[in-house]
């Protein structure tokens, strides 16, 4: 499976580092839990209740207890090692490095920003494959956490502390994540596509990205661009080219080039989007976007609109 | 002490007890063996009702984009389950089993202050109920046990982070139970210090007064940042104080800070007096002296300690400094030596003993296993980078099941079985008994250890749904089918515990003979606990007293080998 979401199976260079220090550590462990869970085992066999079997009386062992006590302090010590020296490689300091995506958390989803060529996206994030990324993250209201697995470390995204991660994709492909750590109602519903592309896929993504929105092609569509503009719609959302600066709300720009609709709630298909326009609590409980009361024709025309914005 | 009171009649089981008959005896009481009794009656309730949400919880999550619940109803339920068995069943369960045994153990009337441990059971108990209250407004805390800022915080109906009077309750409720608990750890430490028997030397304190003694200590450190914490969220959400508002200038990881200041000693406060627990009964159960007296204190001790430097390694994701998490991450791993002092101590404890397996005994030899399961895990999780990585995921939660209820509820279980005649002058069912512990540890293990696994396949925790990947449909479906099958092992005790109260067999003074000094006195004890105290010579009083009886004249032949001088 393409977006197999493990740990297990990194398709980042950091990822593989971490995987590499946790099989060390959990092999130790491993070993360690074999000497205990057997040394119980056998006790409880050898010296269970047998007749004639008298309990001796003994009570200490002064070389024992330092044996016991100076192994796991050696064992920690060298497990403490593999920490830092992984810690170091995976994030190195961030210095003044721009980052290559800035990641900014809303309740409930990823509103994405390309600072080097300035394009703006949400919750689908496309990326580099073989390049040494730095993401930059930061959040508008709660504290969210981004994680996908495959690409291993996840971060804290909280109010007014930005967080940095190094990420070095190893692999193209389609990956999902999801945030962490827990924001509210629609958490679970709270995912993250990553597209992991050659270079010449991603510039070519980016460059597409930066065009505005296409106009209207059909007259249906151009009938939902001005319902668009006449609901609520603009007050939260923005569409380049369209006059609209709604800045609390996804980004629709490019809205017909996504797979995923509501954060990677639903795949993106003209009949998903309706259900999602006429009521979007019954698709995501919790939701902050309202319900807009469209009439059916209105929700024809907007599909045909948004769908469009390809 | 109170050697010279001689009282004829014995009473056979707890409800013959003359002074204890009637409601008004029981409401009105600062009898410490009542307070305990209620403490751990309340506390089972509690925990049967944290361990029902579990099962729902596991019900909801039996098969993907599952909508039997919806999402409030399930953020409600997961943070009711965590709040309901940190502070209103294991903590109060541990404690009453301190305010019962403490006193009993070290050969003293009461505790110091009879009308302050009533005070800390009532505060408990009517905290607890208020937590439960929010149920009946219509809003419960769904943010989860740890209540992070600013989603709780923020307080305007609109765009609000989380609507609803459900976080007043919640910390209310929790201000009420910590103030009842801070008392109780009072009373404990001054008990322990100023009422021990003529001759009980620190050096003869049981381990389980030892450990719960230390606990006190961390209580009564712990509890009150607890408290401050909550106090600051509720001056937020009230009194506009943006302590965590990070617009005006507060900080969000302020909270974090605060709560896991309290919640790291806390994990310790939930496990030390099950360690002490296990102390007593796998020496009895192995017929002889606890191994490595001395040190099993000096860890406990330790621990203590550590406890207090370990907080941030909740935080790991938080990106702080690199030097905060060489210093975490170095007294995290540290812990691990102490515990483990513990584990190798109690094996040679076993080791060259003639092991009876009744019931107490099976599950304090389940509980070395899988605490060693939840602490190595732990250690997992003290390498920093690994923590990047699977902090906040389903490996956590296995983890810390593994260390609350693999370690901490297979202790108080283990208590139950070893104690419970010396409460109520019944024995529980071993019948009963060796069917819950298989049941149950078929049931813990099959419900959390494959939960390690949805964490490395990435499913983080507190998410009432999951997408439909083949992995982890399997892993929640086996993990749910398990967690039934230990839903019935509880069930199955709890019908223990009722039926042998009426039915179970006569347990007389000390059944298992035991060496400590509340196997000294009748089962259930009098009201004021001894009629005679005995001579407390070492560690094992009643041990050093048989051994003076069989052999008149001479002195006792293992008089001094548990004695620690």
């Amino acid at each position: 499976m393409d977006n197999f979401t493990s740990v297990l199976a990194p398709v980042t260079k950091e990822g593989a580092d971490i995987l590499g220090s946790f099989y060390i550590v959990l092999g130790v462990c491993a070993v360690i839990f074999v000497i205990v869970a057997g040394l119980v085992v056998y006790a409880s066999i050898k010296f269970r209740r047998q007749k004639g079997r008298k309990a001796k009386q003994f009570t200490e062992n002064f070389w024992l207890e330092v044996l016991w006590v100076s192994i796991p302090l050696l064992i920690v010590a060298g497990l403490f090692v593999v920490a830092v020296r992984t810690m170091l490689l995976v994030n190195p300091p961030v210095q003044d490095n721009e980052p290559d995506l800035t990641v900014v958390a809303r309740q409930w989803w990823w509103e994405l920003h390309y600072p080097q060529s300035g394009v703006t996206a949400a919750n689908e994030i496309h990326l580099p494959v073989g390049k040494h990324l730095l993401l930059k993250f930061d959040s508008s209201d709660v504290i969210h956490n981004f994680w996908i697995p495959a690409f291993g470390q996840k971060i804290d995204v909280i109010p007014g502390h930005p967080n940095y991660m190094w990420l070095t994709i190893t692999r193209p492909g389609l990956y999902q994540g999801t945030c962490n750590s827990f924001c509210g109602m629609a958490h679970a519903h709270m995912r993250i596509l990553a597209f992991a592309q050659s270079p010449e896929d991603y510039d070519a993504w980016l460059a597409h990205q930066r065009q505005p929105a296409s106009p209207p092609s059909t007259v249906e569509a151009a009938k939902g661009a001005e319902v668009f503009k006449e609901k609520n719609c603009v007050n939260c959302h923005s569409i380049t080219g369209l006059m609209t600066k709604g800045l609390v709300a996804p980004d629709l720009t490019h809205l017909g080039s996504r797979t995923t609709l509501a954060a990677g709630t639903l795949a993106n298909t003209p009949e998903n989007l309706a259900k999602w326009l006429k009521d979007p609590q019954s698709v995501k409980k919790g939701v902050l976007m309202p319900d807009t009361g469209l009439e059916t024709d209105q929700i024809k025309y907007l599909i045909a609109y948004l769908e469009g914005l390809k | 002490m109170n050697s010279e009171i001689d009282t004829s009649e014995k009473p056979g089981s707890l409800l013959e007890v003359r002074e204890y008959k009637g409601l008004l005896s029981w409401l009105s009481s600062v009898d410490h063996k009542q307070i305990g009794i209620m403490y751990i009656t309340t506390s089972l309730l509690f925990f049967l009702a944290g361990i029902s949400l579990a099962l729902v919880m596991r019900t909801q999550l039996i098969r993907p984009n599952n909508d039997w619940l919806s999402p409030e109803a399930y953020n409600q339920v997961f943070t009711m389950h965590g709040t309901t068995m940190v502070f209103l069943a294991i903590m109060p369960m541990l404690t009453g089993f301190m305010v019962y045994f403490t006193p009993l153990m070290i050969g003293a009337r009461d505790v110091s202050f009879p009308r302050m441990n009533a005070l800390g059971y009532w505060l408990y108990l009517m905290g607890g109920i208020l937590i439960y209250f929010s149920y009946f407004t219509g809003d419960t805390l769904h943010a989860g046990w740890s209540a992070y800022a600013p989603l709780t915080s923020v307080n305007y109906s609109m765009n609000s982070y989380l609507v609803g009077t459900g976080v007043d309750y919640w910390i209310v409720g929790l201000i009420l139970t910590g103030a009842g608990t801070i008392s109780t750890a009072i009373n404990i430490l001054v008990t322990v210090v100023d009422l021990r028997a003529p001759d009980m030397k620190l050096t003869r304190l049981p381990l389980f007064v030892w450990m719960s003694s230390i606990n006190a200590v961390l209580m009564l450190l712990a509890l009150p940042a607890l408290n401050a914490a909550l106090v600051m969220l509720f001056m937020d959400r009230h009194l506009n104080a943006l302590f965590f508002n990070t617009a005006a200038g507060g900080n969000p990881l302020l909270w974090e800070h605060s709560f896991w200041f309290f919640g790291h000693p806390e994990v310790y406060i939930l496990i030390l007096p099950g360690f002490g627990m296990v102390s007593e009964i796998i020496p009895v159960f192995s017929r002889k002296p606890i191994f490595g007296y001395a040190f099993m204190t000096l860890a406990t001790v330790s621990i203590g300690f550590l406890s207090f430097g370990v907080w941030a390694h909740h935080m790991f994701a938080t990106g702080m400094n690199f030097t905060v998490y060489y210093v975490f991450a170095l007294t995290t791993v540290l812990i691990a030596v102490p515990t483990g002092i513990k584990i190798f101590n109690w094996i040679a404890t076993m080791w060259g003993g003639s092991i009876i397996f009744d019931t107490a005994m099976l599950f304090s030899v389940a509980f070395i296993i899988q605490f060693t399961i939840g602490g190595l895990s732990g250690v997992i999780f003290a390498t920093v980078p690994i923590d990047w990585t699977l902090t906040h995921s389903y490996f956590v939660v296995a983890h810390f099941h593994y260390t609350l209820l693999g370690g901490t509820l297979f202790t108080v279980m283990a208590g139950f079985y070893y104690w419970y005649p010396k409460i109520t002058g019944r024995m529980l069912s071993e019948k009963l008994g060796k069917i819950q512990f298989w049941l149950m540890v078929v049931g813990f293990n099959g419900t959390f250890f494959i939960l390690h696994f949805a964490g490395l396949a990435g499913m983080p925790r507190r998410v009432f749904t999951y997408p439909d990947l083949p992995q982890l449909a399997s892993i929640n479906l086996i993990s749910s089918c398990f967690a039934y099958v230990l839903g019935l092992g509880v069930l199955i005790f709890a019908v223990n515990l009722v039926v042998s109260f009426f039915k179970g067999k006569l347990a007389g003074d000390n059944p298992w003979g035991g060496w400590t000094l509340e196997w000294a006195t009748s089962s259930p004890p009098h009201p004021h606990n001894f009629e005679r105290i005995p001579p407390v010579r070492s560690l094992r009083p009643l041990w050093d007293l048989q051994h003076a009886k069989e052999q008149p004249g001479a002195a006792a032949p293992h008089a001094h080998e548990g004695d620690s001088e």
